[in-house]
């Protein structure tokens, strides 16, 4: 659950005073997070003054205060005009670039007045009276000596620019993190959405410098995730060379992207991003469905997500806006029922409902079909079954409904013993899958990571620059390893000793051990190096009599085969072979399995340079051991 | 200790002759500049000339 005394304020501990100076900010559209080091070399998310690890993106002028985060998100009710939210998506972009809002619920982006095609935002706000003027100490006698009486605050309006409002919010943030740490920040890294340009980088970043935070990188989204889920504790269970589908929805866009991640080095093999479905959308179904139930209960009309905004009850719907927020942490954060409650809704009506998980995703059921569609799109397009993709990470707060992670599996074509934060159990209670965290913890260990390039290795950090040509690599596209021949008559001719998968960046070397089996006369061993590819056999099962599906409508779905996939692996080529007498086979000794059978161990090297030439070597492990060797030249 | 096991070769297997001569070329993709593994890569490329062996003296 979200509590907001979790954590304490943001006074910093004797133990923060010898962290790093160094923080990770995800700006979101919608919402912000921190993240500083732990002292084991950790990332955690800091929670700001308002007790708040999830920061509202929103300023709001209100006479002569400002409120920033969720304080200002609240007076979306009262005082919209004068509330801005959504600027993160407004940075870089032309005012002509923008579309109108029809129904405004909050500030309304003008044309700024002096500078040509540029948004702005103009607020009401009420100006401190002038201060009266200093006492002039030369020349000309003063009308009055005496101090002018402090008069009212005077009425004005205020014109902020998209990045003027930016450095307000960021500036928060930095205060938040540096009154955590008890010192100055030393350095950031900011996460920007992957659809972000050059000139919307650009933007934030001058945005960031005016601010006050050294900024020492601009991480695509999809990097700070890479940040977290490469690391060791991110799944210790998991292989270290993965296929891994991030699932990002938020509260506008929902952007995916298919990682290959090999032995801690990732690159992105496809992605897509689209505003086809996120929290904003779940929030207009729950707001619908509640404000159903609230005339049902009062037999008070109230019209809410409306196409119409001249008949809305704008208020009320800002309201429920604002309650299910709640909800839907709730539904995310226990199995129970969800109670949304609303002081005064309308007509001095209050109002309190409630959902269950069940109807909840019911009721949302069509977003998630979006989400489903959208990662079902990208692997067609990317060629990938999706059986071959080895786990899914969620990010975004939209990702912590467990009701989406099982759609998501269950209909989106997957193994169904498939890897997602939900089935590792590292979601719930701040686990490093929580996905509202990931952005932020990714971009703190970027900032550690850069900031520990120092001295002789200081010319590295060129490689964080945007645009760097130090990330474009080679790799394999195909899949390498070892056969060693025998009688099994299985699909490879015998066992497949994998030693580079497809997709590894060059140059590569891995190395395998494991032993050779010999026969009792015989110490000759042969190896074959092929290049192969990963495939899926679909095999078509036949339910068995009798014991067919446990539902009792099974008559009408009679004789229905089910379809069972299965990872194959299709021999492409025969780069070459060798082969040798073992000088140091054993015998296993009696009680061993092994008992009686002759074996010898050995290493198998790679090393596939960066022209694409192969070299092999298969060493038996030991003083006078063999070894035998392929070489490949290069394509 | 070594988990993979293999079987005995058949007795009468000949080494047959490889049927491609290198591999398919491999393809251009743009790392994320993320990790320690990024960084030991940078090393490789920048500092030891893409060479194992240059890296591990
Ligand atoms: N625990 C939760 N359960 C369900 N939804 C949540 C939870 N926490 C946050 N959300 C929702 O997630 C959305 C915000 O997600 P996030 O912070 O990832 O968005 P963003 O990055 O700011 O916006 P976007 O990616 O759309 O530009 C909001 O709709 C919010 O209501
Ligand atoms: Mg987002």
């Amino acid at each position: 659950m979200v509590s907001s005394t979790q954590n304490g304020s943001a006074k910093p501990a004797e133990e923060a005073l010898n962290l790093p100076a160094l923080v990770g900010i995800n700006l979101g559209d919608s919402f912000a997070s921190i993240a500083v080091l732990t002292k084991e070399g950790l990332a955690e998310c800091i929670a700001n003054e308002d007790g708040e690890r999830q920061i509202a993106c929103a300023i709001s002028f209100f006479g002569e205060e400002m409120y920033i985060g969720s304080p200002a998100k609240a007076q979306l009710v009262k005082n919209a005009k004068n509330t801005i939210v959504g600027f993160r998506n407004l940075l870089g972009k032309k005012f002509s670039e923008i579309p109108q809002s029809q129904i405004p619920t909050s500030a309304l982006i003008i044309q700024h007045p002096e500078i040509p095609d540029e948004p702005a935002y103009k607020v009401e706000i009420l100006q401190p009276a002038p201060a009266p003027l200093p006492k002039s100490t030369t020349g000309t006698p003063a009308a009055s000596s005496a101090p002018t009486p402090r008069s009212e605050p005077i009425p004005a309006e205020r014109i902020l620019t998209v990045s003027e409002v930016t450095t307000i919010f960021l500036k928060s943030l930095l205060q938040s993190a540096e009154d955590f740490l008890g010192k100055k920040v030393q350095g950031a890294v900011i996460t920007v959405p992957s659809t972000f340009t050059d000139a919307q980088k650009e933007a934030l970043e001058n945005a960031a410098t005016d601010a006050g935070i050294p900024v020492l990188q601009l991480s695509d989204e999809s990097a700070a995730t890479a940040a977290v889920t490469t690391t060791e504790i991110w799944g210790a269970t998991l292989p270290s060379d993965r296929t891994q589908l991030i699932v990002d929805v938020g509260s506008s866009s929902l952007s995916l992207s298919l990682l290959a991640i090999r032995e801690g080095l990732a690159h992105v093999l496809a992605s897509s991003s689209s505003t086809s479905a996120g929290g904003t959308a779940i929030d207009s179904k729950l707001i619908t469905f509640f404000a159903n139930e609230f005339t049902k209960k009062t037999k008070t009309k109230l019209t809410v997500c409306s196409e119409n905004p001249s008949t809305a009850d704008a208020r009320a719907e800002a309201k429920l806006r604002l309650a299910v927020e709640h909800t839907k942490r709730t539904i995310s954060a226990s199995s129970g029922a969800a109670t949304c409650s609303v002081e005064s809704l309308k007509d001095g009506l209050d109002f309190t409902g409630s959902i269950n998980r069940l109807r909840f995703d019911m009721l949302v059921r069509p977003i998630y079909d979006s989400v489903v569609r959208a990662v079902v799109d990208l692997l067609e397009s990317a060629k990938i079954d999706p059986h071959l993709v080895d786990e899914i990470v969620y990010v975004g707060g939209t990702t912590c409904l467990p009701g989406l992670d099982e759609h998501i599996c269950l209909t989106g074509g997957f193994n169904e013993d498939i890897n997602t934060p939900f089935s590792m159990g590292t979601v719930i209670g701040g686990g490093v899958g929580d996905p509202t965290t990931v952005l932020a913890r990714g971009s703190a260990l970027q900032a550690a990571l850069i900031a520990s390039l120092t001295g002789e290795d200081e010319d590295l950090r060129n490689a964080f620059e945007r645009g760097s040509d130090l990330l474009q690599v080679k790799t394999t596209s195909k899949s390498l390893g070892l056969v060693f021949p025998d009688d099994s008559g299985n699909e490879t001719g015998g066992t497949w000793i994998p030693l580079l998968p497809a997709e590894t960046t060059l140059p590569a070397r891995r190395t395998v051990t494991f032993d050779v089996g010999l026969s009792e006369k015989s110490k000759r061993l042969a190896f074959e190096l092929w290049e192969v590819s990963e495939g899926i056999r679909v095999e078509k099962i036949k339910p068995e009599k009798g014991e067919a599906v446990d539902d009792d409508d099974d008559e009408e779905e009679e004789e229905e085969e089910i379809e069972a996939k299965h990872k194959t692996i299709v021999k492409e080529g025969l780069l070459g072979a060798a082969e040798a007498e073992a000088a140091l086979g054993i015998k296993g000794i009696s009680q061993s399995k092994a008992a009686g059978k002759w074996t010898t161990t050995v290493e198998a090297t790679i090393i596939v340079a960066v022209s694409g030439a192969v070299d092999v070597s298969v060493r038996e492990i030991g003083k006078g051991g063999i070894v035998a060797t392929i070489k490949v030249s290069a394509p | 200790m070594a988990s993979i096991q293999t079987s005995i070769l058949p007795k009468g297997y000949t080494r047959p002759d490889p049927s491609k001569a290198s591999i398919a070329g491999p393809s251009t993709r743009r790392l994320l500049p993320v990790g320690p593994a990024f960084i030991s890569h940078l090393r490789l490329t920048l500092k030891h000339q893409h060479s194992f062996e240059a890296h591990d003296a």
